[in-house]
């Protein structure tokens, strides 16, 4: 199975929710500003790499990890990745999305918004990573979720 | 090859064009409205259909036609599909050309009574008089489009 976390820029709760699926990152505390800041992709895809699959390593059960940025429009782009990958004579159910936009946090929003947008990265930086800290624990629980459900999908997949 | 025509919705200028490029509508006339609306596929998908390519058949050079709508995001559905083609193959084997650039006022706002408004009687009519004031701009864009792929 490839599991997609998505989000807005791909650019902090995507790749972040990749690297407690990874063990990256431990799931037991609050990540440090320096932990967080060694992730890999945290605070540095742009908007041109929107909608590409960053491959971020295989976690313990085989399943690839992937994280992506899809803007506003999860619907268009999860609909796009399973259809050309259908024409492409890929299996499309092989594709497991997983949104980790659950809260607004408004400290991401803006922090995100002014490093990956505008270009304030001195400014924005901080503000996300401190965001992204304060929302460790719901991606913990959206990651405990996935490795759940992606187990059960594929125990059912194999009888 | 595979050949895309997009547009918003693929339920007005996308169908127009992959049918003019696949000779079912005619490239020395304009047709009249009766024949646009009865065309296999005016304005008949809806949001779901968004984002899902139609197969509208292989033209004489045996390209395979389809039309997709890419709603208000064309610029992120187009880097998505060639970033995952690029990983997948040959991203040049597949092409996309967009039909909204070639079509009017009238055919878009038709299209959003049709399909946002769901006035779909006044909608589809106002959207075929629309591809009618702009047919020989869907022309030139087929034209162009078969000189680039001969």
């Amino acid at each position: 199975m490839k599991i997609v976390y998505h989000c807005y820029g791909g650019a902090h709760a995507s790749p972040t929710a990749a690297a407690i699926h990874l063990g990256i990152l431990s799931s037991n505390h609050r990540p440090t500003f320096t932990e967080l800041l060694k992730v890999p992709r945290f605070d540095s895809i742009c908007s041109w790499e929107h909608g590409k699959l960053f491959r971020s390593g295989v976690d313990i059960d085989g399943n690839e990890i992937y994280t992506m940025g899809r803007r506003n429009s999860p619907d268009l782009v999860i609909k796009l990745l399973r259809e050309f990958s259908k024409l492409n004579g890929e299996d499309p159910n092989a594709l497991y999305f997983v949104n980790c936009v659950q809260l607004l946090n408004p400290f991401m929003v803006t922090g995100g918004y002014s490093s990956r947008s505008l270009g304030l990265v001195w400014f924005g930086r901080p503000v996300v990573t401190f965001g992204t800290i304060l929302s460790f624990p719901i991606l913990v629980r959206i990651v405990q979720r996935t490795i759940k459900e992606v187990r059960r999908l594929n125990s059912v997949n194999k009888s | 090859m595979r050949l895309f025509y997009y547009c918003y919705g693929r339920a007005h200028s996308s169908v127009v064009a992959g049918l003019i490029h696949l000779n079912r509508l005619p490239r020395d006339r304009v047709p009249n409205v009766n024949e646009i609306i009865s065309a296999p596929g005016f304005d008949q998908s809806n949001q779901p259909d968004i984002g899902i390519p139609y197969f509208l058949g292989k033209d004489r050079h045996n390209n395979e036609v389809f039309i997709i709508g890419f709603g208000s995001a064309p610029d992120l559905g187009l880097q998505t599909i060639y970033y995952l083609l690029a990983q997948m193959g040959n991203p040049l084997e597949w092409k996309f050309y967009n039909s909204l650039a070639s079509i009017g006022w009238l055919t878009k706002i038709g299209g959003f009574i049709s399909k946002k408004l769901k006035v779909s009687s006044i909608g589809k009519y106002l959207a075929a008089l629309g591809i009618q004031n702009s047919y020989s701009s869907l022309v030139e864009l087929v034209k162009n489009v078969e000189e680039n792929e001969q």
